[in-house]
């Protein structure tokens, strides 16, 4: 919990989700989702921000900016349950199937910086337990074994967040994308996905994303066509600014 | 008698056709390696002079197997004649000989636009390779059964078996009848040594999944394995250490038995193979509005790309939300593992009990060559009522439209998702850039425990052992270390003495520039090496040499 909140939500700014919450109780959907989306404008939005702009945008019938939202939803607050029940359900609804690319499996017990918060604490523990324990003579191998386990939670919270970052899931949020053979808009084209179907990236170039669909299939897509997860700001600002 | 106006037209009519002529439209075919042997790659050549053909020629080899030609690249020519320009085009075919015989190439047929142009076959001899390369290389390419159900998933198993370590190989990929590619599983590929009494045999094994279709016999074509060996009389490469051959391989075609499925029962899957099937749910115990897990998972050696279980179909006591399957194979040594994981998130609508439906699972097994029929059942859940709390809205009760959430109406809330959360915050700070650094400044503790407390006595042991190494490698290098481990070859024994001579001449040299001795010593050992040099290169037999080197050794030992 003191690591949560030193390294998570603990240092989140006095900025509560009262507003947004007040135009959501007075039954104005659209002023509830421009205070929320306007977080982005402000720093990094919290779990709660996108799992409510999810619901909003449920509700106004756009389930794959839903899905996306709370896709971010689940990586900031991965234990949390309401995120990924509403997750299943938007899944189930679009009915895509296949499989879904998804983050690796420990970030589903906590997010890479709680690993890598749990991690330091650990290893520094354990470091200076060792130190001490030698010093006076007593057993020093316990110490070790929890230094190396906090080594292990670090290179959680490290790998983690390097998969996160460079190999990513995303979300389609257009209508018929096709897969590309090259990043070109004029380059041949494979399989279609549909609008809210999932996908991991593997590439960023030129404007264009390489993506490999739930089937297993590569090709390249515009990279405004997509919500990529983790990048909250850029496909949050660009909906907005379109 | 003809005029001079004729021969003003005549030029005029030949000047006129001559750029023509350039125009002319001609496509030709050429074998350019007309006899090869098989695993040879030649070169077939379509010329095309006059208009941009719309599409590259297209060449058709009779009979269909035996060769693989595959579209190498093309060029284009300008020429210029009487002021015009003649353009011509050449399309370029790679041509691999996978198995024996004569083949007819061509026509090729040439495309422009609507209309098109054939050229004239050409013919290729393919004879079987000379040398008997095989002896050093063994290759298979066979498939893991010798009949098999339509659907059903096999190996195409490739092995290759050298005495010579194995440095790369490549094959050329078969045409497959009546087989697909199983998408989204990565081959197996293993390498190993068998030790026979001291006869090292290298292994190099690579499997792929194919899925049988339906016909009465499923094919792998002639194919040819190129493989790099380890080879004394072979060339030194930049690539490998040492010097390698390349050695190739040419293997028949493979066929294997196909038989159709017996009609089907009701509920059949469409699942080929030999599979287990296992539930699970979360809970035993639930309220309404609860998320109950139910998860189904089947594993077997079929392929489970594009199954799903049947839908559960809701009902006034449950909401049914289907999950996405989660599909992964694998090639192992066992063979094709294919395993499925389906999901579905089950929610309560009433209290009491709930008995959730079986379900049923046909599929068709063909190691017992029959439909094999598996009902699971799943355990009831104790449903309660559903929690009362303020804020909190339980969407899936059925009556909840009287339900209202901090002044929002329900019906503004959606079915099956959960409600906005109303407390927390909206934004987090940026993450500080020392951050990412604390994890390794937490380590440093542990790092300088290691270098202080551990490392002295790691470092200790290791450099005592390194120490010892070179203590003793001194020691078998010393004089009468060398002495004492003379080996019992001529040759070798002679440059063990002279490197036992050179040690000495130069002690005695160094003890002859202090004074120590005088220069009668230094020079009777250049006498001695003299003599060593005549009996190494004049291979002049000198029994007492052996002997005089040990004294001058001991000697110097003496003198030291």
């Amino acid at each position: 919990m003191i690591v949560s909140l030193l390294f998570g939500t603990g240092l989140a700014l006095a900025s509560p989700l009262t507003e947004g919450v007040e135009r959501w109780e007075e039954g104005d959907l659209a002023a509830a989702v421009e205070a929320w989306s306007s977080v982005v404008d402000e720093g990094v939005p919290s779990w709660e921000t996108h799992y409510n702009l999810g619901v909003a945008r449920y509700r106004q019938g756009d389930l794959a900016l839903a899905l996306a939202h709370w896709r971010e939803a689940t990586h900031r607050a991965p234990r949390r349950e309401e995120p990924s029940h509403n997750l299943a359900v938007v899944r189930a609804e679009l009915g895509l199937g296949g499989r879904v690319v998804a983050e690796p499996w420990w970030l589903r017990l906590a997010t890479a910086n709680e690993w890598l918060g749990l991690g330091a604490f650990t290893t520094a523990l354990g470091g200076l337990g060792g130190w001490l324990a030698h010093s006076f003579s007593r057993r020093v191998w316990p110490w070790m074994a929890g230094a190396i386990l906090g080594l292990v939670f670090l290179a959680a919270g490290y790998v983690g967040d390097w998969q996160m970052s460079a190999y990513p899931g995303a979300v389609v949020l257009v209508e018929d994308c096709a897969l590309r053979l090259e990043p070109d808009v004029e380059a041949p084209t494979g399989k279609t996905l549909g609008v809210g179907a999932e996908v991991g990236v593997l590439e960023r170039f030129r404007g264009f994303v390489l993506v490999e669909s739930s089937e297993g299939l590569t090709g390249y897509v515009p990279a405004s066509s997509l919500a990529i997860v983790g990048d909250h700001s850029g496909w949050e600002r660009r909906l907005r600014g379109s | 008698m003809v005029g001079a106006w004729f021969w003003r037209w005549a030029f005029i009519l030949i000047g006129l056709s001559v750029p023509s002529l350039a125009h002319a439209q001609v496509v030709q075919l050429t074998v350019v390696s007309p006899d090869l042997e098989v695993g040879d790659v030649g070169l077939v050549r379509v010329r095309v002079q006059g208009p941009r053909p719309t599409a590259p020629p297209v060449i058709s080899t009779d009979p269909p197997q035996g060769l693989r030609l595959a579209f190498y690249g093309q060029s284009q020519q300008v020429r210029v004649v009487n002021g015009q320009s003649a353009r011509s085009f050449e399309y370029n075919y790679r041509v691999e000989a996978l198995a024996e015989g004569t083949y007819r190439l061509g026509p090729a047929v040439v495309e422009f636009g609507t209309r098109s142009e054939s050229t004239r076959p050409g013919t290729l001899r393919v004879r079987p390779r000379s040398g008997g390369s095989s002896a050093e290389v063994e290759a298979s390419s066979v498939l893991s059964v010798e009949q098999a159900w339509t659907g059903q998933v096999v190996l195409l198993q490739r092995r290759l078996r050298s005495k010579s370590r194995i440095l790369r190989d490549s094959w050329t990929e078969p045409v497959l009848r009546n087989l697909d590619r199983v998408r989204g599983t990565q081959p197996r590929f293993v390498e190993y040594q068998v030790d026979n009494n001291g006869q090292r045999t290298f292994v190099r094994e690579e499997s792929y999944p194919l899925m049988v279709a339906p016909g009465e016999e499923a094919e792998i074509s002639a194919t040819v394995a190129r493989v790099g060996i380890r080879s004394q009389s072979g060339s030194l490469s930049a690539f490998s250490v040492g010097r390698s051959k390349q050695v190739i391989v040419p293997l028949d075609a493979y066929r294997i038995k196909v038989r159709d499925l017996p009609s089907p029962p009701p509920q059949f899957s469409g699942l080929v193979g030999d599979f287990s099937i296992q539930v699970k749910v979360d809970k035993t115990a639930a309220r309404v509005g609860d998320s109950v897990n139910q998860e189904i998972l089947i594993q077997g050696d079929g392929d489970l790309v594009g199954f799903e279980p049947a839908a559960m179909p809701s009902s006034d006591k449950f909401r049914v939300y289907e999950g996405t399957p989660a599909i992964s194979s694998r090639v192992d040594g066992d063979g094709f593992k294919a395993e499925g994981m389906y999901s579905r998130v089950i929610v309560p609508t009433k209290a009491g009990r709930l008995s959730i439906p079986d379900y049923t699972f046909v599929y068709f097994s063909p190691t017992k060559g029959e439909y094999v029929k598996e009902v699971v059942s799943f355990t009831d859940i104790e449903v309660g009522a559903g929690a009362s709390k303020n804020g909190a809205f339980e969407s899936f009760m059925s009556d909840t439209d009287a339900l209202s959430v901090d002044g929002v109406p329900s019906e503004s809330l959606d079915e099956g998702v959960r409600p906005i959360q109303t407390a927390g915050v909206a934004s987090t700070v940026p993450e500080p850039m020392w951050l990412r650094w604390a994890g390794w400044l937490a380590t440093l503790p542990l790092v300088s425990f290691v270098l202080v407390r551990v490392g002295p006595s790691v470092w200790g042991v290791a450099g005592r052992a390194v120490s010892r190494l070179f203590r003793r490698q001194a020691a078998e290098e010393s004089i009468n270390g060398l002495l004492r481990a003379l080996p019992e070859d001529r040759v070798e024994r002679l440059g063990a003495l002279e490197r036992v001579l050179r040690r000495v001449i130069a002690a005695l040299t160094e003890l002859e520039s202090t004074g120590a001795i005088d220069g009668a010593q230094v020079q009777a050992a250049r006498e001695v090496r003299a003599r060593l040099d005549r009996a190494r290169f004049a291979e002049v037999d000198d029994p007492t040499l052996e002997q005089d080197i040990r004294s001058l050794a001991s000697q110097l030992e003496r003198l030291t």
